[in-house]
Parts: structure tokens; C-alpha cells; sequence
């Protein structure tokens, strides 16, 4: 009689430390990233402006990776010698200075037909708290039409593009970037300091 | 006696929960290559950021990989330049991505994991832009396990569905690939040569308009 109510027992604790434990697993606070509040400006068309700043070159990750330095595939390049991609990183912050986010920032030349190259630079912007934004000068979103938003025209190609997709709190939004470089001086090492802004306007809920 | 078999199974019950954890056959679905998908090795050349493993996922009150950016906004980031390469073992294209903390996870359900954006840049040709959710439980029971001495793995498919359905896979491309669409896979491998970092592989299956 004693040892079926030690089997009882036993059974009764373990089902009670499985369940505990099961329950734990579901309430476990897992970490999340600190809410960090939103600087963007409204327009009077209804969209919003808001402004990432990049100090150079405190907020630059390494050095610049450059595609040349790898034994890449001869047939891989133009014949004219434009064959180098830069791929960049940096810190991002918002306009208080404080750091926020991460960026990428990919540049090179990219095939418009078989005998013709276009320059294109591609922009990922990574907020933890907030979501991601991946935009470029000349590429395009998967499966849509290139739309450029009225107030986009006239802006150099170069430094611009539209936002093609986002996540979280940039979810389906649509709109356009700009890139903005102010430099104070270049040191004798060729180092530059100074700021780069990617300005984006971001308009309503695309489907 | 009564406290002690008591306690016995108490501890035995939290023991088997854990290993009922750790051995959970449930998770998020998986997004597998396909036969007709191109395949790229990727190994880093710069990484930057937390290690986004079993101490940065759960939260740990551990010390976070070294290498963890100390701004509270990008604690549970990492940025990285990839090399990727093709069949012939030859580099084929150079990529950035930059990796957080997805805050949707769930124990429970065996799903802890990251959303990946990258880039990927084909010299003279064209570039691709993926938006990918990686489910990172495989590798972190694969440490805890391989830590209580169980054989280990040495690849895991962590591309998976997002928690939040967020759409993933190919978003947008230049060049060449303007305006693809189409799904993408990733396997993860430790890499043999530094402890911290990971290798790959990507599997590219693109899709026209």
C-alpha cells in the first residue's frame, strides 16, 4: 500500500515538474530589441520624411570590401574595366546621435543589355526595434511596375532610388531615398570625415 | 522518503520537459532547396555584432559574444560582406547582410529565430535583394546538446517560414535580375576555420516576371 502511494506520489511531482516546466518554456520573456522612438517628419501629401545619418568614418564597420580583390571569373567583368563592387557597412543613427540601426551599402555595375552597363547602388537599412528597408538607384521590386513618385523627379539618379521593400513598421510602404554626403575635410591619409544622409519619403500602405 | 521520491519526481518531470524541448519534432515550416535551384557556398570576410546564438536568442544573463556592438539599439544585430561561390569552387559574387533578433519566437514551438536582409551583387551583371526568417533552434539544440556530450550535427536548414507570415525570399534585383521574384534557402555550417562564424550555402531559385 505504501509503495503504490510512493508510485502516486512520484507520478503526481513529475507530471507537476513537466508541467511547470512546459509553462515556463511558454512565459520565458525572450530578449527584444529597446523601442526607439521615430524622428520622421509629416508631409502635407500625407507621407513622411525622416532622415538616417551616417558618421564618417567613425560609423563605417572595416574597410570598404571591394569584388576586385577576389579572383573573380575574368568573363564576369566588362571589357571596359568598370568591375569593381564596393560593399560598405555602417552604424546608423537617428538625428540625436544615437546609434540605431545598421546599414549596407553596395555599389558597382550592373547589365542593361549585353553591350551595356548602368552604375546601380543598392541600400539595406536595418532598425532592430523597427524593421528593415532595402532600396536601390536602378533596381526594381520583385513582380511590380517601376512607379516614381511625382516629387521624385528630378533628383540625381546616382544618389536616389526607390524603396523596394520593408518589414515591420516600413511594411508596404513605397516611396524614394536620397543620399546625402557632406564632407569638412579629407585628412593627408585620404580619409575623409564628415556626414552621409539617407533621406527617404514614404508615402501610405501599398499593397 | 515522501519528500525525497517527491523530489525525485519533480526533477525527473523538468528533466523530461527539457529533453521533450530540446528534441521537439515541431517547429515553424521549412523552406528547402529544390533540385532546380542554384546553389552558392558563402563563407564571411568581415563580420561585425553579436553571434546571435543560444546566450544572445534566449537572452541569457551571460556575457554576449565579444564581438557585440555595445549600442543598446544593435545589441542583437550583426552585419557581415560575404563571398559566395559557385559550383566550380570560384567566387561568383560578393554580398553584404545584416542579421537581427526576430522578437516573435516562441519555446514552445521550437522556433527562435532571426530576420536576414541581403544583398547580393554579381559583378557586371546584376544584384538581388533577399528578405529571409531563420529559425535558429536547430543550432542552438545542436550546442547544448553536443555541450552534454550527444553526437552533433554539422549543417542546418534554418530558412523557414516567418512567425509574423511576413512575405520572404527574392524581393528585388537590378541588372540583370530587374524586377525577379522567386525563393531562396539557406543552410547553415560552422566554419572550420574560426569558431565564431558561420558558413553556407544558398540555394536561388528565381522566378520572371
Amino acid at each position: 500500500m505504501a509503495g503504490i502511494l510512493l508510485v502516486r506520489l512520484f507520478l503526481a511531482t513529475f507530471v507537476l515538474g513537466l508541467l511547470l516546466t512546459l509553462l515556463a518554456a511558454h512565459l520565458y520573456p525572450l530578449p527584444e530589441a529597446p523601442r526607439l522612438p521615430s524622428d520622421s517628419i509629416a508631409l502635407v501629401n500625407g507621407g513622411r520624411e525622416e532622415a538616417f545619418f551616417i558618421r564618417l568614418p567613425e560609423d563605417r564597420l572595416g574597410r570598404p570590401q571591394a569584388a576586385a580583390v577576389a579572383t573573380f571569373p575574368a568573363q564576369s567583368f566588362a571589357r571596359d574595366g568598370n568591375d569593381q563592387i564596393l560593399a560598405e557597412l555602417f552604424h546608423v543613427r537617428d538625428a540625436q546621435g544615437r546609434v540605431i540601426g545598421l546599414a549596407s551599402k553596395m555599389s558597382g555595375t550592373v547589365a542593361v543589355n549585353e553591350v551595356r552597363g548602368q552604375q546601380n547602388t543598392d541600400w539595406m537599412l536595418l532598425i532592430p526595434s523597427r524593421g528593415g528597408l532595402s532600396m536601390s538607384t536602378a533596381g526594381l521590386s520583385a513582380d511590380k511596375e517601376r512607379l516614381y513618385p511625382a516629387n521624385y523627379l528630378g533628383l540625381d539618379p546616382v544618389k536616389s532610388g526607390l524603396i523596394l521593400f520593408g518589414t515591420d513598421e516600413f511594411a508596404n510602404l513605397t516611396g524614394f531615398f536620397v543620399e546625402e554626403t557632406e564632407i569638412d575635410r579629407i585628412d593627408d591619409n585620404g580619409q575623409a570625415y564628415g556626414v552621409l544622409t539617407l533621406r527617404l519619403r514614404m508615402q501610405g500602405n501599398a499593397p | 522518503m515522501n519528500k525525497l521520491i517527491a523530489f525525485i519526481g519533480f526533477v525527473c518531470g523538468i528533466l523530461t520537459a527539457i529533453f521533450a524541448l530540446l528534441l521537439n519534432p515541431v517547429g515553424p515550416v521549412l523552406i528547402s532547396g529544390s533540385m532546380d535551384s542554384n546553389s552558392y557556398a558563402w563563407s564571411a570576410l568581415d563580420f561585425y555584432g553579436a553571434e546571435l546564438d543560444e546566450v544572445t536568442l534566449l537572452g541569457l544573463p551571460l556575457s554576449i559574444s565579444g564581438k557585440a556592438f555595445a549600442d543598446e539599439g544593435v545589441v542583437s544585430a550583426n552585419a557581415s560582406t560575404l563571398v559566395l561561390r559557385g559550383a566550380d569552387n570560384k567566387p561568383a559574387a560578393l554580398a553584404t547582410r545584416l542579421v537581427a533578433l526576430d522578437e516573435k519566437g516562441e519555446l514552445l514551438s521550437a522556433d527562435l529565430g532571426v530576420n536576414s536582409f541581403t544583398n547580393i551583387f554579381w559583378p557586371n551583371r546584376g544584384s538581388l535583394m533577399l528578405y529571409g526568417y531563420e529559425n535558429r533552434w536547430p543550432v542552438i539544440r545542436n550546442n547544448i546538446l553536443s555541450r552534454l556530450g550527444r553526437v552533433s550535427e554539422d549543417s542546418w536548414l534554418v530558412s523557414a517560414q516567418s512567425p509574423g507570415n511576413s512575405p520572404t525570399g527574392v524581393i528585388g534585383g537590378s541588372g540583370a535580375m530587374e524586377g525577379m521574384g522567386g525563393r531562396y534557402s539557406e543552410t547553415l555550417q560552422l566554419n572550420p576555420e574560426g569558431e565564431e562564424n558561420f558558413m553556407g550555402q544558398l540555394s536561388l531559385e528565381l522566378s520572371f516576371k
